[in-house]
């Protein structure tokens, strides 16, 4: 008897091969493959499985009305979905190479952008970020679209760049300003002791503001015009702590402070010099906060015209107040919370 | 003289006589024939029928490797792994070392994540006498469940075979495929039109891949294609349908499947 696996002549009479210990006699084998039972335990589980599912997915399972355009249309939404991160939809169509190039030139940009916070550079950086983003887009628009005509390419991207930053970047930028603005510390201010004229600084939106200030609060303020009897001063901003808030008596003689007749901790003292400050004393009305211009510096023909001025800008109102000073983003080396 | 050794034994010739075993013995006309209708239906992916005939097949002939081979197959591609492993153990108490039994044993094993089983059936494929296109393939795909980046190399292989023609570059194509690697298998399925663009099934397949990957409009041409060579393909008049009524599900889903598959 000849072996079907290996050739090997066996004698006869044998049920498997000498060689390879194949069986020789077939014919009362069975051919007919077992399968798997619909009743099985696991099968039941996947039926319950996708019965449940069928119940939990049913509002996705709605159908797209008409009026929105289909995949069919110029537009691919699908594509366009997976264009929401630069590279993604060259990644998942195989161009890998491309699609990584995309997205890590995309992110180096925004990090950047975001390291170098607040200069002009970050403008810039982010300008950049915008651009690759469009790029990526086109890219992936122009397999779809077919806008092979190079002019065709330029004015879409342009479009798109605008049409990405004005709809897209800027809204994401405005809604991160209600939590935290990056700001530059002006540079007309005077030295002080937490902050220097050209560091870069965050405080806090409009949403993280407090209702009500308290002593001591490091903020960047608007400093409105005055206009006085042979005087005035311009508008402008600035950084210094509240030194008394609604109720307090703030007096300032012989350039010492003194806020309801005692002397402020370390941490509610103005940042500034307050030695330069004329003789003043004042009581601070509700809504109103006490800042000492300490870090301003005002060209006056005399004494009496910077008493004025200073008295003009020290009250402050909630108004004025843009926020909190939080963090220090620049330079790197002092970066942190500031308290 | 020469007739008292022509039954000895040596290495050498032992081997060549195992890559000749499939020779030794013509099986039934009947059953070729029927090899040749599950061959069809496989192509298909008509995985029941091609079973049924494999079956019958083997009904006529219990000789037919391929048959046996093939009852593996297609229980592996209708999800049946535990059965498709059972089945293959049961053919290689018949046929021992059976270089296409083993592999097949190993796809069943694989997709059933017995890795370590898998390796060495294909390790055993590898070592038995002949060579076959199959075996290369199951090899790429257990490394490929390996993440073991030789993968492609085998699928290469497979390609080299000298038997190898369009379908091996489907059978690739749909171990890709099944491990979502939609792109890759649209390459060769790509390939396997070149070389054969009257088989409907294939460019459905193509379409199929294209939907997952969301590239709808691409689907849509090769449906309608796949409905131009064959216009009882049921499978591509259903795509077609499900293309014009998308659902939010679904296109969520082929937005998320897309990142995922690459």
């Amino acid at each position: 008897m000849q072996c079907m696996n290996c050739g090997f002549e066996n004698m006869p009479g044998l049920e498997a091969c000498s060689r390879c210990d194949s069986a020789l006699a077939l014919g009362e084998i069975s051919v007919v493959p077992a399968r798997a039972s619909t009743l099985r335990l696991r099968t039941r589980i996947h039926q319950l499985r996708n019965r449940v599912a069928v119940v939990l997915t049913y509002p996705f399972r709605i159908r797209i009305p008409r009026w929105v355009p289909r995949s069919k249309s110029p537009i691919l939404w699908p594509t366009l979905a997976r264009t929401v991160v630069p590279g993604l939809g060259h990644l998942q169509i195989g161009q890998r190479t491309t699609g990584w190039i995309f997205l890590l030139t995309w992110l180096g940009f925004l990090v950047a952008g975001l390291l170098t916070l607040p200069s002009q550079a970050t403008v810039w950086l982010f300008s950049a970020a915008v651009a690759t983003h469009a790029s990526a887009m086109i890219s992936v628009f122009s397999a779809d679209l077919s806008f092979q005509r190079p002019v065709i390419r330029m004015l879409f991207g342009i479009l798109l760049f605008i049409a990405l930053r004005q709809l897209v970047y800027v809204p994401i930028g405005m809604a991160a300003e209600l939590f935290w603005v990056p700001m530059v510390v002006p540079s007309n201010l005077l030295p002080g002791t937490v902050t220097q004229s050209g560091e870069g600084l965050v405080y806090e939106g409009r949403w993280l503001r407090p209702d009500q200030f308290e002593r001591g609060d490091l903020i960047f303020y608007r400093i409105r015009a005055i206009n006085g009897h042979g005087y005035y001063s311009l508008e402008g901003h600035g950084l210094d702590r509240i030194v008394g808030i609604p109720g307090d008596n703030v007096v300032v003689k012989d350039g010492i402070l003194l806020v309801n007749g005692e002397t402020p901790s370390a941490n509610e003292m103005p940042i500034g010099s307050v030695e330069r400050m004329p003789d003043i004393s004042i009581d601070v009305k509700d809504g109103q906060y006490a800042v000492l211009p300490t870090r301003l510096s005002f060209h006056a023909h005399n004494a009496s015209v910077y008493d004025a001025i200073v008295r003009g800008v020290l009250l402050t109102t909630d108004e004025f107040i843009l926020g909190r000073i939080r963090f220090r983003l620049q330079p790197w080396s002092r970066f942190g919370r500031i308290e | 003289m020469a007739g008292r050794f022509t039954n000895l034994e040596f290495d050498e010739e032992r081997h060549e006589k195992a890559e000749s075993s499939s020779n030794i013995s013509l099986p039934d006309r009947d059953g070729w024939k029927i090899l040749e209708n599950a061959r069809s239906a496989h192509i298909a992916a008509r995985y029941e029928e091609a079973l049924r005939l494999y079956t019958r097949a083997l009904q006529e002939d219990r000789r037919l490797i391929r048959a046996w081979v093939g009852q593996v197959q297609m229980l592996v591609s209708l999800g049946e792994f535990h059965e498709a492993r059972v089945w293959s153990d049961k053919a290689l108490q018949l046929f021992k070392n059976n270089g296409d039994l083993l592999s097949a044993k190993a796809q069943a094993c694989i997709r059933l994540k017995d890795r370590k089983i898998a390796l060495a059936c294909s390790d055993g494929a590898m070592e038995a006498p002949g060579s076959s296109a199959w075996r290369w393939e199951v090899r790429g795909e257990v490394l490929l469940a390996r993440r073991d980046r030789q993968f492609d190399v085998c699928f290469q292989k497979a390609l080299e075979e000298p038997e190898a023609d369009w379908f091996d570059q489907v059978i690739i194509a749909r171990i890709y495929a099944y491990y979502k690697r939609a792109t890759t298998a649209m390459r060769y399925l790509r390939n396997a039109i070149e070389m054969a663009p009257d088989q409907a099934y294939t460019w459905y397949e193509l379409g199929a891949c294209q939907k997952e990957l969301g590239l709808l409009n691409a689907a849509s041409a090769n449906f309608e294609r796949c409905l131009h060579l064959d216009s009882n393909c049921q499978e591509a008049a259903d795509a077609l349908q499900s293309l014009d009524n998308i659902t939010f599900a679904d296109w969520i889903g082929s937005v998320l499947r897309g990142w995922r598959w690459r």
